[in-house]
């Protein structure tokens, strides 16, 4: 399947610079991501990433999240994107391109989402998180329509 | 471990007695009666005297007649220049006596008459080896590993002084003891030798490199400040117990005031109150599905349009026809592995078939992708099909939390209309109702400011914690890269990360203890107490300290009577008992003095089921042991004795029923 | 002489954690050790603790070779 010469990669990565931040995200009882696996943020990101289009390509890359903590749903919806992304299917025969586009997302959209639940903002970040995922939901059903 | 038998000589009122003790599995009960003055406290004192050179539970009367420890009798009728000998033994051991622990004293007339005593420092021991008795050379040591003096306050009691155990403040106490019983301390211990040993590794790292040394100061600067947070941490704990006692305590004040107005005032509250802590509970746990809710709605939405496409172009390629995939590339594979076709060609390396095949195969390992996208199909379907479903379940938890909050907000503005109407009654009526009121508010302000302090200083802790993991993983790292010091970087290594373990351990073991002797306790409790209705839940906090809850999620710890403190003892005894791990035979004298009539009835039916493995002795009062608590203690008791005092001769007479 | 064994719930902890068996064994010996009466005085404690970790360090080794392990 992977036809890559590459070996099978066995972590996903984040920018150095934002190891601290994940692991305050993981820390912080505020968070949604409280107790929570690094890769929950990852998933978290990439998607939020690819529907408000930020992508940004890694700064001094850390391998720290490992592929087997990921379900094959996790791992499905990072493929979608990258899927989505080139428009083809045949990404699906780059497994460690497909990773980068996911992780380029994720990059891209960290900060917002670090920002939304540590930045400081009053109230309570998780409400905040609902709500914007009902409102995105309720866009695609209009567009549905 | 169980006692055989403890043999009495001229030890107080017993001239010269022996008692076995039960050592049956099933009959696992000796019952010793006696009324009061028989000298059933004295068999405890002298378990306690054997073992640790202590009578802990000397009758005031005794005290303060200040009886010696010899016989009476004997002790006024020994002429000048005589002795006499004290001596208590006792035999311990599984099915068989492993160990025979004895102590003595010696009485000595003087030639003027008076009468000195003289007790053994230390007690002997005889323990079989191999076949063999031997004398154990530090009689002290083996007897902490047998029944450790710390925790024997669990396993031999007097229930009545039990009482102690649970007033306040008793919570160190508490702590210390399920400690010991557990052995948390030893890890404790283990932990603090490990720490001397890592510092001393830690400092041969010293001067290695300059990495090292910055790495050291660093380790250094960290632990500091772990030190100042931890310690911050007690204060505010400390500080947080002192306002919960004044708040109980103004809360009493209320409770029992003699206003009628004033007393309904504190029930409403206390209603209220309670109605917040169930409903900020019940928010807790709202909040918590909200957030998994979240982290899993999120993604999926945010997807949505990317999965989407997904489908749609796998669709596309069904539409093709070139899936589902006809054809694998591992056929031919298997094909030119084999080197004949399935139609009987030989594929010969080079042939004309063989190139086809060749052909075939690459154009098969290109679509392989495709069967990527063959499994893709269900779980892209599956998303799709179950999104929408969870963003409902998420919107309705959102209304469930909304509605909950303002639920609370309108309870918390009827408790501060309340407290303004009590302040308001005070300053008509009564100037100490007004300022009682006024500190309460301010001490729930102070609660509450704290509580954030010690959530904000505990976040801290944690990540200090894991910053001290970070460096020494480091260090070890640095020295390992000096080839010479390859073996000090795996001491190191090693060091930390036992220590790293034992900390684990240690902080799991506080944490299922803690947790279990409460459920155990509070199981016990509420089977035991007669006034079902009235109490809720035994609550024993971080810190030990131990409460009862009545159905309004009050603390009632300080309003038990007497014999409803006696059954939370019991209960809590046995609770350790079964959770210690720590096979110790039970002593209790008067296990139900102060409690009556059926209650007593429902102790003697439930207390053999929690200490089922046990040996239990139970040293009863006539009026403890009614006919219908021998009934529902019978098929458990193994030996029964009674105890007859006879004055004339100072003697208790110990007769075998 | 030893009849209080070391609480089971901790061994079973130990038993559980992720670590490797050199350090299992380490910790088992000196819980072994503190519930044996170790002395309590620092030198007695801290050259038993010391031979402990050689012993476990050799063990480390003798596992890396059966594994063919290189550092």
């Amino acid at each position: 399947m992977n036809t890559d010469a590459f070996p099978e990669i066995r972590n996903l990565r984040y920018s150095d610079a934002d190891g601290e931040k994940y692991r305050q995200l993981t820390q912080d009882k505020l968070s949604p991501f409280y107790g929570s696996n690094f890769k929950d943020i990852f998933v978290y990101a990439a998607t939020y990433g690819y529907r408000h289009g930020l992508s940004k390509e890694l700064e001094r890359p850390k391998p720290n999240i490992p592929i087997s903590a990921f379900s094959e749903e996790d791992i499905w919806l990072l493929k979608s994107i990258a899927i989505a992304d080139e428009g083809s299917l045949e990404i699906l025969k780059d497994e460690k391109e497909q990773y980068r586009i996911a992780e380029r997302y994720a990059n891209g959209a960290f900060e917002t989402i670090y920002l939304e639940v540590l930045g400081g903002k009053p109230g309570e970040p998780y409400k905040r998180m609902m709500q914007d995922v009902h409102d995105e939901f309720e866009r695609l059903e209009l567009d549905e329509s | 471990m169980r006692i055989h038998h403890v043999k009495l000589e001229n030890y107080r009122s017993y001239r010269d007695a022996e008692i076995k003790f039960s050592t049956s599995p099933v009959k696992n009960f000796t019952i010793i009666q006696g009324s009061n003055g028989a000298g059933k406290s004295n068999i405890l004192n002298a378990v306690t005297w054997c073992l640790y050179g202590e009578e802990r539970h000397l009758r005031t009367e005794d005290k303060n007649r200040q009886l010696p420890i010899i016989n009476e009798q004997v002790y006024h009728t020994l002429m000048p220049g005589e002795q006499a000998t004290v001596k208590v033994e006792i035999a311990l051991g599984d099915s068989e006596i492993k160990h025979v622990i004895s102590r003595q004293a010696k009485a000595f007339c003087q030639p003027g008459g008076e009468v000195t005593i003289r007790e053994d420092t230390d007690p002997q021991v005889m323990f079989l080896a191999q076949g063999n008795w031997h004398q154990s050379s530090n009689p002290i040591m083996a007897i902490k590993f047998l029944l450790p003096s710390d925790i024997s306050h669990f396993f031999f009691f007097d229930a009545e002084q039990l009482d102690e155990f649970f007033k306040e403040g008793s919570a160190k106490r508490v702590k210390k003891g399920v400690v010991d019983v557990s052995q948390i301390s030893l890890l404790h211990q283990t932990i603090s030798h490990l720490e001397v040993l890592h510092g001393n590794v830690r400092r041969a790292t010293q001067g290695i490199s300059p990495q090292t040394d910055r790495i050291n100061r660093e380790l250094g600067e960290v632990e500091e400040k772990l030190r100042g947070c931890k310690e911050a941490l007690s204060t505010l704990d400390q500080n947080q117990r002192g306002i919960q006692d004044n708040l109980d305590e103004i809360q009493q004040r209320f409770r029992a005031s003699t206003i009628e107005e004033v007393r309904r005032f504190e029930e409403s509250r206390e209603r209220l109150d309670g109605q917040i802590r169930d409903y900020e509970s019940q928010l807790d746990g709202l909040r918590e599905q909200a957030v998994a809710c979240l982290r899993e709605t999120g993604p999926l939405v945010y997807a949505f349009e990317a999965i989407k496409t997904t489908k749609k172009l796998i669709q596309e390629q069904v539409a093709l026809g070139k899936l589902p995939l006809k054809i694998r590339s591992l056929f031919f594979e298997d094909l030119l592995a084999q080197g004949r076709c399935v139609c009987g060609q030989e594929l010969a390396k080079g042939s004309d078939a063989s190139i086809q095949i060749q052909s075939h195969l690459e154009k098969a390992t290109q679509s392989d992708y495709l069967s990527e996208a063959e499994t893709g199909k269900y779980v892209v379907n599956h998303i799709l099909r179950g999104t929408s479903e969870l963003v409902e379940k998420q919107r309705n938890l959102g209304k469930e939390i909304h509605a909950l909050e303002g639920t609370i907000e309108e309870t918390k503005r009827q408790l501060r209309e309340l407290s303004e109407k009590i302040e308001k009654y005070g300053e008509i009526n009564l100037e100490e109702i007004k300022v009682l009121e006024q500190q309460h508010v301010q001490y729930q302000e102070e609660q509450r400011k704290n509580n954030q302090e010690i959530g904000r200083k505990q976040v801290e802790e944690k990540f200090l914690g894991k910053e001290l993991s970070r460096l020494n993983g480091e260090l070890e790292r640095a020295v390992k890269k000096d080839q010479k010091q390859k073996d000090l970087g795996r001491r190191l290594g090693l060091c930390t990360e036992a220590l790293q373990a034992l900390n684990e351990i240690r902080s799991e073991m506080l944490s299922e203890v803690r947790s279990k002797i409460q459920q155990k306790t509070e199981e016990y409790f509420l089977d035991l107490i007669w006034k079902k209705a009235t109490y809720k839940r035994v609550s024993i906090d971080d810190n030990f300290q131990i409460n009862v809850l009545n159905v309004r999620d009050m603390p009632s710890l300080g309003t038990l009577s007497a014999g409803e403190r006696q059954v939370l003892a019991l209960a809590f005894m046995a609770a350790l008992s079964s959770i210690s791990g720590f096979d110790a035979p039970v002593i209790i004298d008067t296990p139900t003095g102060r409690i009556s009539g059926v209650p007593r009835e429902n102790i003697a039916e439930s207390l053999p089921g929690y200490l089922a493995d046990t040996q239990v002795t139970l040293l009863m009062t006539d009026t403890e042991f009614t006919e219908p608590v021998q009934v529902r203690l019978n098929e458990r008791i193994g030996q029964e004795y009674s105890l007859n005092f006879f004055e004339d001769d100072a003697n208790t007479e110990v007769v075998q029923r | 002489m030893r009849d209080r064994q070391i609480n089971q719930m901790i061994l079973d902890k130990l038993e559980a954690k992720d670590i490797p068996m050199h350090v299992k064994g380490f910790i088992g010996e000196i819980l072994q050790h503190e519930n044996g009466g170790i002395d309590q005085e620092r030198p007695q404690y801290t050259r038993t603790y010391d031979n402990l970790l050689n012993k476990f360090m050799l063990q480390q080794d003798e596992a890396r070779i059966n594994h063919g392990e290189t550092e």
